[in-house]
């Protein structure tokens, strides 16, 4: 419905451009546009973005990068160190270098016959097996795996839960808390005192219980923490569809006949997506800690699979003697989750920079 | 009122910093407070009276905003060089400052009588007791009723009337000689701004305070004020005594806002008159008259220089190229 | 306030009921039972045993009597370990956690408070964005992160903590540095961050502009003024604070050997003790609930507004 153009009815008066020649400036600027622009500004927010497209990028494409299969085991090269050197000269350094140990800890000043043999077999096997040609640039684990390529496909799944995750979440705490909060009364609380009594549960045991009882598969896996996930996103969306049910906006839709679901998509939701786009990238680390929780408890994803949190595990039994088999996965986990909550908290304050849902 | 001169305001100047540009909120404000008087500073929203008030305090947050010039003196003594110690002890002391939402002003964790109490301790040096007597007897000033059992109350327990009058009462509890009202009643009904304006009127006549009246409403300057200054993106336009003013604005201004008050007693044509335009924005304003815009009675060189102060009489002034000629 | 107390305190009561409800079903549906990984007993003995455990009577009848078991305090036999109950089991344990969680709850809130408030009082300086830096890896790296390499730095590397184990008769209190640092860490970083963002809001209230105007010094307004009303969200967030340090102790005892319920948890639940896994939900949900319901009170005494209504 279009309303005429109020125009200034004064006889010989000036046109609007002259009046408002000092005026605030009134360019509409999208909620957005506006975010955007503040996002920007904030450099650890953006650092985060970008870490985090790196990281989605790089564990996507895993299956076309030019590194080797997760699963591909070489026991020849178990254990060694990260290093840009072929294995078989690592492999070499490792075994010499234990050999030196040994041969300290009898008093000795040079290698027997023995070790000596073993030296030249190896250094023979060296020259003509191309496998020793290899390059792990993270090293390996006990079984001669590649530590990057697990990583990467480690990150794969991590990274997947987490998003499928907090989407799952957030779709069902969006369509809780909007029906709670607008529909209001009995069945809001209904809801309200289902919410409450989920957020009483130690969930986390909860779902270790299920896993247990239902088995180690990568769907329950994740049906069990979604199925608790949602709760403060659908209290978040209750409360702001409830504070805007009211406002004057939706009585002026309402009066022009608009029907409740269009209120409901057209007018409310947008005005609720920012608070919802900043739970819901603070959701994916949540996501991921608590799959790499449970996988670290061996409960989550099995071997051959990997997780952050399956390495992680597997890295804390060997850190002693091979500490990089922790911290490289720990490492990359750690960055990416610290992307995402710089991220996160940029988001809060370029959409809402009043906010006072900080926790 | 008397002829006692007890805060003087010269060219003061407070600037905030933000990522568009400096805002100069306050950019050449004088006036002078006589003992007694109720001055009151209109303007629209964004000329700059709540700053020009919170600079006389020396209580701009910095960042990000900075008292950049000026002197304001009470008696002998300019505030804004005074080092925090001895500003605290004219505030809420000598000079007090009441605000516009009593619903947000007072700490909601903690019991009227301890919020009122503080002051008087720490100003007057009384003990507990005779500070929580005085207490009592500034609410039952303020018209609060059994003062003595509602005094242990919390702010959420009262009425957003009954907040202001608390907040009037504390504000006057160590018998200041300023009382600063930085739009007292804009978020109360209007049964009970007439309440409250009467109160405040009471009360500051019978202590002798001196007042500074900000508000947006002329009606509010017409029933209560001696003087009044009318503000216009930072600065001062036009000052004098209320009844000069009002019989004979000068400033285009001061006649626009008096001409948009609706009035009964004046046969109109049906239509409202207003003020065409909208306020400025005072990041980078050139240096002009900043209403020129607006003013039908613009001239070349109100587009170049900002007008010199012209005099007409009894503390009468205003700032117009109307009135006096480029040199 | 009282009327407060008491719909707060009935509110614990369908939160226990769901979760004994839950933790029957669960154990009910599980695949396997109590015998399964024993040889094939001949169909006599089945019976006798499914008798004896009363596995054999419907479910609601079954349901009945758990209930009741419970009420009076017994959680039942241990699949598992035969010759002890779960109570047994769970109270040898228990204490070990409480001390634990205990502990790391109040390092995180003393530490946190300190330095979210700082940090609020110093914005914008090295304080500020030190402190801030550190919450940020509090919450970002995960407790099974944390643990094992501060294990590593602090007790494989510079040798200067036991790698393991509990107060017993070699070891004394040092034994809990480690554990209750990973413990309390992200807790600790959560509430300095809460209560830095609390701090700043209030600053910028109305009623502290108020307080300054009636010059009061500003030591007096932070302490009087601004603590009370900042402190209330920090309050608030204890509850799920005390449910993390829970959940959290199952990955630290794990971690650095600590005979506690966590660990016990896990191995329960790998085991498929289902008995010993549902006491040891039911102990840890009335610990919380409990903890809830203590902090929820709290708050109304803090906060006016709902104590006087």
């Amino acid at each position: 419905m279009k309303f005429p153009k109020v125009r200034n009815l004064r006889i010989g008066g000036k046109a609007d451009a002259e009046l408002n020649e000092f005026a605030q400036s009134m360019k509409p600027v999208s909620l957005w546009a506006d975010a955007w622009k503040r996002l920007r500004k904030n450099k650890m927010a953006l650092g985060g973005l970008y870490i985090v497209a790196f990281y989605v990028v790089a564990c996507l494409a895993a299956p076309i990068l030019p590194i080797y299969h997760y699963e591909d085991q070489v026991i020849a090269h178990a254990n060694l160190p990260p290093s840009l050197r072929p294995a078989g000269e690592v492999m070499l350094d490792t075994r010499m270098a234990y050999m030196g140990k040994v041969m300290k800890a009898e008093a000795r000043t040079s290698f027997n016959a023995k070790e000596q043999a073993e030296i030249q077999a190896m250094k023979a096997d060296v020259a003509i097996n191309p496998q020793h040609k290899r390059v792990y640039v993270l090293g390996t684990d006990n079984l001669g795996r590649d530590l990057l390529s697990r990583t990467l496909y480690g990150g794969r799944i991590s990274i997947m839960i987490g998003l499928v995750g907090t989407i799952t979440a957030t779709l069902v705490g969006i369509l809780l808390g909007s029906i709670a909060g607008y529909a209001g009364g009995r069945v809001d609380n209904f809801i309200m005192r289902f919410v409450d009594i989920l957020y009483g549960l130690p969930y986390m045991l909860v779902v270790i219980i299920m896993m247990a009882v239902f088995g180690k598969n990568v769907i329950n896996l994740f049906v069990a923490i979604a199925l608790v996930s949602w709760l403060t996103l659908a209290r978040v969306v209750r409360g702001q569809v409830m504070s805007l049910k009211n406002a004057e906006f939706v009585e002026a839709a309402r009066s022009m006949g608009a029907s409740p679901a269009r209120i409901v998509f057209r007018h409310l939701t947008p005005n609720t997506l920012g608070v919802i786009v900043v739970f819901a990238t603070l959701l994916v680390p949540d996501f991921i800690m608590s799959e790499s929780f449970l996988s670290f408890l061996g409960l989550g994803v099995s071997a051959p699979l990997a997780s952050w949190g399956s390495l992680v595990s597997e890295g804390t039994a060997t850190m002693e003697l091979y500490p990089w088999q922790l911290l490289v996965p720990a490492i990359s986990m750690t960055l990416f989750l610290f992307a995402m909550n710089f991220l996160g908290d940029g988001l809060r304050d370029a959409l809402d920079p009043q906010s006072k849902n900080r926790a | 009122m008397t002829d006692e001169v007890i805060l003087r305001v010269r060219d003061l100047r407070t600037y905030f910093n933000t990522d568009e540009g400096v805002v100069k909120a306050v950019d050449g404000v004088s006036f002078e407070l006589r003992k007694g008087e109720t001055l009151g500073i209109v303007g629209e929203s964004g000329s700059g009276k709540s700053v020009t008030n919170l600079s006389i305090m020396n209580m701009i947050p910095n960042p990000p905003g900075k008292i950049v010039g000026g002197e304001v003196l009470f008696g002998e003594r300019d505030l804004l060089k005074m080092p925090p110690r001895e500003i605290r002890e004219i505030r809420g002391n000598k000079i007090s400052m009441i605000f516009q939402d009593p619903m947000t002003s007072l700490n909601p964790f903690l019991r009227i009588s301890t919020q009122m109490m503080e002051t008087i301790m720490l100003h007057q040096g009384l003990g507990k007791k005779d500070a929580k007597a005085k207490a009592i007897e500034m609410l039952a000033l303020a018209g609060i009723p059994a003062p003595e059992k509602r005094i242990d109350a919390y702010p959420h327990q009262f009425s957003g009337g009954m907040r202001q009058r608390v907040m009037i009462a504390m504000s006057l509890s160590c018998n200041p000689e300023i009382l600063i009202a930085d739009e007292p009643t804009s978020a109360l009904d209007v049964t009970i701004q007439a309440q409250i304006l009467d109160l405040m009127k009471d009360l500051t006549a019978r202590l002798g305070t001196a007042v500074i009246l900000i508000t947006h409403s002329l009606g509010v300057v017409a029933g209560t004020c001696d003087t009044l200054c009318v503000m216009y993106a930072g600065r001062v336009v036009e000052r004098g005594a209320t009844e000069d003013v009002f019989a004979a604005p000068k400033h285009p201004y001061t006649r626009g806002l008096i001409k948009s008050v609706p009035r009964l007693d004046i046969a109109s044509d049906g239509r409202l008159s207003s003020i065409q335009g909208q306020p400025p924005n005072v990041i980078d304003l050139p240096e002009c008259c900043p209403f020129y815009p607006r003013c039908d009675q613009a001239k070349d060189i109100c587009k170049k220089k900002y007008p010199e102060r012209s005099d007409f009489g009894n503390g009468h002034s205003a700032a117009c190229w109307l009135y006096s000629e480029a040199k | 306030m009282t009327r407060y107390i008491i719909r707060r305190f009935l509110s614990l009561i369908p939160t226990l009921f769901l979760i004994i409800v839950f933790a029957f079903t669960i154990e009910r549906l599980a695949p396997g039972g109590p015998f399964s990984s024993e040889k094939k007993l001949p169909p006599e003995i089945m019976a006798n045993m499914l008798a004896k455990y009363h596995l054999d009577e419907p479910w609601p009848q079954q349901f009945l009597r758990y209930l009741g078991d419970i009420l009076h305090g017994d959680l039942g036999p241990s699949y598992r370990y035969k010759d002890f109950t779960v109570n047994q089991l769970i109270f040898q344990a228990l204490p070990n956690s409480m001390l634990l969680g205990a502990l790391a709850l109040v390092v995180a809130v003393v530490l946190g408070l300190g330095t979210g408030i700082i940090a609020a009082l110093r914005q914008n300086s090295w304080v500020d964005y030190a402190t801030m830096s550190l919450a940020v890896i509090g919450i970002s790296v995960p407790l099974f992160v944390i643990g094992p390499v501060i294990k590593m730095v602090f007790a494989l590397q510079l040798k200067w903590l036991p790698t393991s184990g509990w107060i017993d008769g070699r070891n004394g209190w040092i034994v809990l540095i480690m554990p209750v640092i990973t413990l309390s860490f992200p807790y600790f970083a959560s509430i300095a961050r809460l209560s830095r963002a609390s701090v700043l809001e209030v600053l910028r209230s109305d009623y502290i502009r108020t307080a300054r105007a009636k010059g009061l010094t500003e030591t007096t307004v932070i302490f009087k003024h601004v603590l009370k009303g900042a402190m209330l969200p920090v309050i608030s967030y204890l509850g799920p604070a005390f449910a993390g340090i829970i959940t959290g102790t199952v990955v630290v005892e794990t971690i650095f050997t600590i005979p506690g319920m966590g660990r016990f948890y896990i191995q329960a639940a790998t085991n498929r003790d289902y008995t010993l896994i549902m006491g040891d939900v039911i102990v840890f949900s009335v610990i919380l609930v409990l903890m809830n319901f203590v902090v929820d009170v709290v708050y109304g005494f803090l906060d006016p507004r709902i104590s006087y209504k």
